[in-house]
């Protein structure tokens, strides 16, 4: 009972911060609605008692990832986006599309709502994940380091000065 | 916890079986390094002796029996190897012009060898992945290293385009491949491909028929996106356009060629042959992307473009095969291995002729031939193979996709696939018009680049295309070994 009106405050709190994303017209203003459902994320993982993702998704996103976005916006001191709603065809035909996938995704999420995944409570705190990226994950979790690595490099390449030699 | 039992030995086995992919990893940090201190000389032979140490050293594991190591992670074994060794080749192939082609842009990147070896390795990853998450991985590793190859020359604005663009759409379609897999850990409870290739998981996505569809399409939606099929091609004239030229035929292959036997695991797994409507889509893909590259391609003025839009065209064929279940998978790994040659011949030279100041615009290849005969030559033997003309490799691999297409009944789509080749010809054959026979008094007026790397790359590029065309079974006998001995990719433990 309790998890279930947790999940629609949760649920009702992240869809509002979504859609503050998408509809602010103030850059900063979406970035800390952004931070907002990423808060109310982490409560949905805390209430299927993924204890340890919820600390790292507040900690790594709203945390680490939206400062430095909000940093990043204030910086380059962007505008208030204009005329972003006017009405044009192409974005008519994307909203149609859209629309219809959302409606296909309820359509099919609808017989799949009350199934539940069989995994123990332990599933999502600290020992059973760090467990099972040092055993089963191991080699993903070694490898997701090379993407760090490139997109270091890349970094590099596109925001230093001199970069030709 | 499921049914792996892996012991510890089997860790120190997988490092044995993975020790191809370290080596890449080794001379990717290797080139990092040297680059960082400023020995700068001699970078792209560094790239290119760890890709042939990493070609030789999966080679010499194959065996006709796939194993799956690293808890289920990768697979070796079955086509694995030769899969490195294709993509390796694809890596090794492009360094021959890299080089050069920076040095006469004045526009030295030494960065591009450790990435461009880092995205061989996401490309293998990807590939040889035996679950999701690698293949994901693999996939977000190869993408990263191309978005910075097309955002490489920062100062252009073709470059930055191209760059922006493949980033957002790119992440986009990675985040739908992503939504697919998680769709697929939902109803069965694995992301692990041999894992749901068991007769129960497979159960338990039949069951939930219309959730299943959802699935496959969005997988579908993540890797037609990274093939540039039909009608998630838009991206591609405009990325590869930004791209430095040889680096742009090293997206056109090696990555092609990794989602494509990414994409033909996932359906062999997944059984997506045995649902109509999967099929379907797919082969409506093909179909499309057929007509419309070469359609398309026949329209371009500029030579990079038409060569993005005939990538496009080429993407179809290998759908084609796809489509063509079992049979269609060994001719498409032949078909790519035989584009990845000509293609990066032909994007090669492209850009042996650019210089800092001129375009890729057809107009400016007039009487290229009478010029210098031997380079037009090389060019004209890349494009007659890409136009699929005998006795050239390029017929072949689109004989054996089409034949194998024929023998699966698939005779309306191999139909159509041989009369847009005809419209593909037309548009290849007229640039080597242009280059030898309709000079109209003109000289062309830019320096062409004989440096010797990428010469000797030509060379070797044109007697492999030569080579194969001729004795197609050198190619062909590997790919039915690795095949051959227990199906690799079903009888799986």
């Amino acid at each position: 009972m309790l998890q279930t009106i947790l999940f629609w405050i949760f649920a009702i709190i992240g869809i509002a911060g979504a859609i503050g994303l998408i509809f602010n017209k103030s850059a900063v203003y979406s970035a800390l609605s952004l931070i907002l459902n990423f808060f109310s994320l982490a409560g949905l993982y805390l209430s299927l008692s993924a204890e340890f993702l919820a600390a790292i998704q507040i900690l790594v996103y709203a945390g680490a990832i939206m400062v430095l976005f909000l940093f990043v916006i204030m910086l380059l001191n962007v505008q208030d986006e204009q005329g972003v709603l006017k009405f044009d065809p192409r974005q008519g035909i994307a909203f149609l599309i859209g629309l219809a996938f959302i409606g296909e995704m309820l359509f099919v999420f609808k017989d799949f709502a009350g199934t539940s995944l069989s995994g123990s409570f332990a599933f999502g705190q600290v020992e059973a994940v760090g467990r099972e990226l040092m055993t089963r994950y191991l080699f993903p979790f070694e490898m997701i380091s090379v993407i760090l690595i490139a997109a270091l490099i890349g970094a590099i390449v596109v925001a230093r000065k001199h970069s030709y030699h | 916890m499921e049914a792996f039992a892996f012991s510890v030995e089997s860790l120190g086995a997988s490092a044995a079986y993975m020790m191809p992919l370290l080596v890449l990893l080794l001379t990717g940090l290797v080139l990092m390094l040297l680059d960082a201190f400023g020995i700068r000389r001699s970078l792209a032979w560094v790239a290119a002796v760890g890709l042939v140490i990493s070609a030789v050293w999966a080679w010499s594991q194959s065996d006709p029996t796939s194993r799956i190591v690293f808890f289920g992670m990768m697979e070796t074994g079955g086509i694995a190897p030769i899969v490195h060794v294709f993509i390796t080749m694809s890596g090794i192939f492009s360094l021959f012009f890299v080089h050069d082609y920076l040095k006469r842009q004045e526009r030295m990147v030494s960065d591009v060898y450790a990435l461009l070896v880092f995205s061989v390795l996401g490309m293998i990853l990807m590939a040889n992945a035996n679950d999701l998450i690698i293949t994901f991985i693999g996939l977000e590793t190869m993408s990263m290293c191309l978005y910075i190859f097309a955002s490489l020359f920062k100062t252009e604005v073709a470059s930055n385009e191209a760059g922006l663009k493949y980033f957002l759409l790119g992440s986009f379609a990675s985040a739908f491949l992503l939504f697919g897999i998680s769709i697929v850990y939902g109803m069965t409870g694995y992301t692990n491909l041999s894992m749901l290739a068991e007769p129960e998981s497979l159960a338990r996505l039949t069951d939930n028929l219309p959730l299943f569809y959802v699935a496959a399409g969005l997988l579908l939606i993540g890797f037609l996106f990274k093939v540039a099929a039909f009608p998630f091609h838009n991206w591609t004239p405009d990325v590869y356009e930004g791209t430095p030229t040889p680096l742009a035929g090293f997206m056109a292959t090696g990555s092609k060629l990794a989602a494509f036997v990414a994409l033909g695991v996932v359906m062999k797994r997944l059984d997506f042959i045995a649902y109509d409507k999967v099929v379907t889509i797919l082969a409506l893909s093909a179909l499309f992307t057929m007509i419309y590259g070469n359609i398309v391609a026949a329209r371009q003025t500029n030579l990079k473009r038409m060569l993005a839009y005939s990538s496009i065209a080429h993407s179809g064929y290998v759908l084609l095969g796809l489509c063509a279940a079992d049979i269609g998978f060994k001719s498409i790994i032949f078909y790519m291995f035989i584009y990845t040659l000509m293609n990066i011949g032909a994007f090669g030279m492209v850009g042996m002729v650019e210089s800092k100041h001129t375009d890729t615009d057809m107009e400016s290849w007039r009487g290229l031939g009478l010029k210098a005969p031997y380079f037009a030559g090389g060019l004209a033997i890349f494009l007659f193979s890409l136009a699929g003309i005998p006795p050239l490799a390029g017929f072949m691999s689109k004989y054996q996709v089409f034949i194998s297409a024929i023998r699966e009944d698939l005779i309306f789509l191999a139909t159509v696939g041989i009369l847009t080749s005809v419209i593909g010809a037309y548009y290849y054959i007229r640039v080597i018009v242009l280059m030898f026979f309709n000079s109209q008094g003109k000289e062309p007026s830019f320096n062409l680049s004989f440096a010797r790397l990428p010469m000797a790359g030509i060379v070797i590029l044109v007697a492999l295309i030569l080579l194969f065309g001729i004795f197609p079974s050198l190619i062909l006998a590997p790919i039915e070994a690795a095949f051959g001995g227990g199906v690799s990719l079903t009888a799986l433990p």
